[in-house]
């Protein structure tokens, strides 16, 4: 049963989180490079319709290019992409040119941009406790992630932030593709550097996948 | 039917169609606080541009009903219109059981959407499609309440009857909760905002996500095509259609109707640039918890005033 048709693994169905459908399962990778994703990562994820059941790190994201690591500019780009998601384009846009006219030296109103995005309900549209963590020894979901990098901007000290302890691909499992996608755009690109290292196929461990690993070999 | 009455629904949904597009230009940049640049002609430029690229082709897709799903949706907007008395004297299809109809269109959009995502057999489209599905379902239950509380007060199925029974007092006036309930279905009939779930940024563009060339602008043409439809609708059952004061002996019933589906389009692009939208299974909670329960009491107050 299975095979790797046309270059990659046949849907196949398991035993699913959400409703006890056996739905078929498929295997994708993602990245390095969407609208809404870091850039650079790139996952391996089995899905079950729109249900990510397992995540793998293929390849971490890049660092950021410019400005400090968990710095305004960083943290104004990050609250672009979650905005993006949440389909309001013009806050987006906002979020981009207030990050770049940060990084010229020019003052940004950030209350501002804050209650537009309060306005619009995208906090109230996060569900509460969506890839909870612990980050700097505070437990932290989407949407305080998101009420922190809309915070009153003030720079923080290089080095400060810890990461955190959870790995990305443990927080995805389980989750809907949008709330995927959300939790993913949740981190800044430093961050995620320190909980998505590169993950071997065995990490994810899991028998078809194991099988797939071992035809590779034996070939 | 007559040659003018057709003449006045073409350019109902041309004239209507360019308007969202100028809506949203706007809008968008409205949001976003930059200035407006040439909101009039970009809609027009841009829709060029895709005619003049290269249609896109993905692996094994289910060519028949990829080509035939755009043109699908954009047959039932103008279905849709076509059922929509255009003056006091009558719609191009004036049916005894007209509401029923656009329900059947309704029901249809979401085949349309499902159909456009399934057939191109790439992951995203296909998430999109069948994500629609599933927030289509309730989104359309509510719009059914909403169809036969607005039908309550004319006592009859046709929409001729149902603007008749407006003459005195609008039915967005009489049934309060009506109009906002039957916008959630405008969002989600032309993929939209806070509704967009079958064409959206998560998904890199969703059903649309592996579309170039002429097929995506006559997807896109088809969206706008279904706002015009769904707003004269709206229109019609809730601000009274083509109704107003006539100017001296001359009747002015399809500007009446013209300027109301215009108030109507700007409250759907309003919705769609304002609003975050949820994720889908907080939405689908949302919808058969809360909004569907209301939608029934709405249907029960409208047939409580309706009786007194």
């Amino acid at each position: 049963m299975g095979g790797v048709p046309y270059g990659r693994p046949m849907a196949m169905t398991d035993a699913d989180g959400r409703d006890g459908l056996q739905l078929d399962q498929t295997t994708v990778q993602i990245g390095p490079y969407l609208q809404t994703w870091p850039c650079g990562l790139v996952l391996e994820l089995v899905l079950q319709g729109d249900v990510v059941q397992r995540a793998r790190v293929v390849r971490p994201p890049y660092g950021p290019t410019k400005g400090a690591p968990d710095g305004v500019s960083n943290r104004l780009r990050g609250a672009a992409r979650l905005l993006k998601l949440l389909q309001l384009d013009g806050l987006t846009e906002r979020c981009r040119r207030a990050a770049a006219a940060h990084e010229r030296h020019e003052a940004v109103d950030i209350a501002a941009l804050r209650a537009a995005v309060r306005r619009s309900g995208a906090f109230a549209a996060l569900p509460p406790r969506l890839g909870s963590c612990r980050l700097e020894g505070t437990e932290t979901d989407v949407r305080s992630r998101l009420r922190a990098w809309l915070d009153d901007g003030e720079e923080q000290p290089e080095g400060a932030t810890t990461e955190p302890k959870s790995r990305l691909s443990g927080l995805l499992s389980g989750l809907e593709w949008n709330e995927a996608m959300l939790v993913i755009n949740s981190f800044t690109p430093h961050q995620l550097r320190g909980m998505a290292p590169r993950e071997k196929v065995a990490d994810a461990g899991d028998e078809p996948e194991r099988k797939h690993a071992a035809m590779e070999h034996a070939h | 039917m007559t040659a003018a009455t057709a003449a006045a629904a073409l350019l109902l949904m041309l004239g209507g169609a360019w308007l969202v597009a100028v809506f949203d230009r706007i809008a968008a940049a409205l949001v976003a606080r930059r200035p407006i640049v040439s909101p009039w002609l970009a809609p027009l430029q841009s829709g060029a541009a895709h005619l003049a690229r290269r249609p896109n082709r993905t692996e094994h897709p289910d060519g028949l009903n990829w080509a035939l799903a755009p043109a699908l949706y954009l047959a039932l907007a103008f279905v849709g219109v076509a059922l929509v008395p255009l003056s006091t004297t009558g719609a191009i299809a004036d049916l005894p059981a007209g509401i029923v109809l656009w329900g059947a269109v309704e029901s249809l959009t979401v085949v349309a959407v499902f159909l456009h995502g399934w057939s191109a057999n790439a992951l995203f489209p296909l998430l999109g499609a069948y994500r629609y599905v599933a927030i289509g379902l309730p989104v359309m239950l509510i719009s059914m309440f909403v169809l036969i509380a607005a039908a309550l007060p004319a006592q009859s199925l046709a929409l001729g009857a149902i603007v008749q029974s407006q003459a005195g007092l609008w039915n967005v006036v009489r049934q309060p909760l009506g109009l906002p309930l039957f916008l959630l279905l405008g969002l989600s009939l032309t993929l939209r905002g806070p509704f967009n779930y079958a064409d959206s940024a998560d998904l890199a563009g969703g059903t649309d996500a592996e579309r170039s060339g002429p097929p995506r602008a006559l997807w896109q043409w088809a969206r706008l095509s279904m706002a015009v439809s769904f707003s004269a609708m709206a229109a019609t059952l809730f601000l009274g259609g083509p109704l107003g004061p006539a100017w001296g002996t001359v009747e002015l019933g399809p500007l009446w109707l013209a300027a109301k589906t215009a108030v109507v389009l700007a409250l759907l692009v309003a919705a769609s640039h304002l609003l975050a939208r949820m994720p889908p299974s907080r939405m689908l909670t949302l919808l058969w918890t809360v909004l569907l329960p209301l939608s029934f009491v709405g249907l029960v107050a409208a047939g409580i005033e309706a009786a007194w």
